[in-house]
């Protein structure tokens, strides 16, 4: 059993643990930065899955799978910069980053830039 | 298996599930975000121990080290438009109902206090939230757990497969470069990475697309610390950036590393500019950060016309070829890094 147990085997259990710690965050907290940092470390599960099943066996691990890894980290570092551009938006114009249900009500000022 | 080594990806495992649960947990935002970039160093380490040096790299420059640098502002951001003195208060329709207080029926939920008392505490209070309500607390558990459940299940019955690591190694010849990884990013499977700079592209002009940038709420006081760190940080990471686009061909490393530590400099040297400098030009930085993409399809069409296929490359010109295409996206990832930090399109646009 204990010599069954390579990074490979361990690291995709671990990944799902972490894919479903982040689904809790995302469900159970209001915050939107809190929200997306659980998206965050629900891509970072899906990346160890990745890599863990990549590195199975003794074989060189899969490069393929290892690239389309490194292409999802330059994509969730972009969703994520966009998502917290949006999140400072919604803050500056309704004061709160959080999202409420309804119409979007606008109760602050608009920005004196966003005439 | 050395039982030491199983021993601490146990324990790197287990501090990576507490260091995640503590950030998603905290009521703190501030604390939520440094115990966020721990997790990416950790991850880092993690992806050491998969093999995956090149993840690993990318990991601890973009993953931990952008994506802080763009949360911590962001946090700034917040602090500084939840404190802005409200002149509207008087004629102010009634606020909407924050669902944060409304729902949270546990106590130490945020108080929905007086303008005064918001007022008091406002400093603290901008980078605080509410604990999650109690309600639908063992739902989301069951459901979440049981979700874990599952996918070890079908993890735990899952064939060994040597994946496609046999194909490349056996095409590494054709693809003009020694490194697996960059053969796949750049040439066996260029879509994917031409997407992703056009989804990088995306997002910057989606920030941009949302008004002009103010400054820096948090702009340090000059002083001689930042710029002279600044002034001996900048060249060296320069030399990386550069090293790693260089190293990409034949050892871990690329573009986007390359990109990550450039942009890193670049947030630095954001931060420690001069506020009485002009802007860059806008047109010049347009160009910059389109630049990656478009050479990148250029290149990719010219394959259409004279070589074997749309976005592939005759083996005897693809190294060249991936080293051009790899300069122009680290220069278009490290610009539209700093834009998004940077936040918005540039005032002088609009002049």
């Amino acid at each position: 059993m204990i010599e069954s147990l390579d990074p490979g085997t361990l690291y995709p259990f671990g990944g799902a643990a972490l894919f479903a710690l982040g689904l809790h965050g995302l469900i159970r907290r209001r915050h939107l930065i809190l929200r997306i940092l659980a998206v965050n470390i629900m891509g970072s599960g899906v990346f160890m899955v990745f890599l863990g099943i990549a590195a199975r066996g003794n074989a060189p691990p899969d490069p393929v799978a290892q690239a389309l890894t490194l292409t999802g980290i330059v994509v969730a570092v972009s969703a994520t910069a966009f998502a917290l551009a949006l999140t400072v938006h919604l803050a500056r114009l309704t004061g709160y980053a959080v999202l409420l249900p309804g119409p979007l009500q606008t109760h602050r000022d608009s920005h004196p830039d966003d005439r | 298996m050395n039982a030491a080594l199983l021993t601490f990806d146990f324990v790197l495992l287990a501090g990576l599930l507490g260091v995640a649960w503590r950030c998603l947990a905290s009521t703190d935002l501030f604390r939520a975000v440094v115990l966020f970039i721990t997790f990416g160093l950790l991850l880092a380490i993690a992806w050491v121990r998969l093999e995956a040096p090149d993840i690993a790299l990318a990991e601890a420059a973009i993953g931990a080290g952008i994506t802080g640098a763009l949360l911590l502002v962001t946090l700034e951001r917040l602090k500084h438009i939840m404190n802005r003195p409200r002149t509207d208060t008087d004629h102010d329709p009634a606020p909407p109902p924050d669902p944060v207080a409304s729902d949270a029926d546990a106590p130490g939920a945020a108080p929905t206090g007086d303008a005064a008392s918001r007022a008091a505490d406002a400093g603290n209070a901008a980078l605080s939230c509410a604990p999650a309500p109690a309600r639908g607390r063992w739902i989301t558990l069951v459901v979440t757990v049981g979700l874990a459940g599952l996918l070890m299940a079908t993890l735990a019955t899952q064939e060994h497969d040597p994946g496609l690591q046999p194909t490349v190694a056996e095409h590494m010849d054709v693809s003009g470069v020694d490194h697996g990884i960059t053969a796949v990013l750049l040439n066996f499977r260029s879509w994917d990475t031409l997407l992703e700079l056009a989804m990088v592209l995306l997002a910057g002009l989606g920030a941009w697309s949302l008004g002009r940038h103010d400054a820096l709420p948090a702009r340090p006081t000059p002083g001689p610390v930042l710029p002279g760190a600044v002034r001996l940080l900048l060249p060296v990471a320069i030399v990386t950036g550069v090293y790693l686009l260089w190293a990409g061909s034949h050892a871990p490393g690329g573009a986007f590393q390359a990109g990550a530590v450039l942009g890193a400099a670049g947030i630095l040297v954001s931060l420690a500019r001069p506020h009485e400098l002009p802007d860059p030009d806008p047109r010049l930085l347009r160009i910059g950060v389109t630049a990656g993409a478009l050479l990148f399809l250029a290149i990719g069409l010219w394959g259409l016309f004279a070589g074997p296929a749309l976005l592939t490359w005759p083996s005897e010109l693809a190294y060249p070829l991936i080293l051009i295409i790899e300069t122009g996206a680290t220069l278009s990832i490290a610009l539209t890094l700093v834009a998004l930090f940077i936040g918005g399109r540039s005032p002088r646009e609009d002049t």
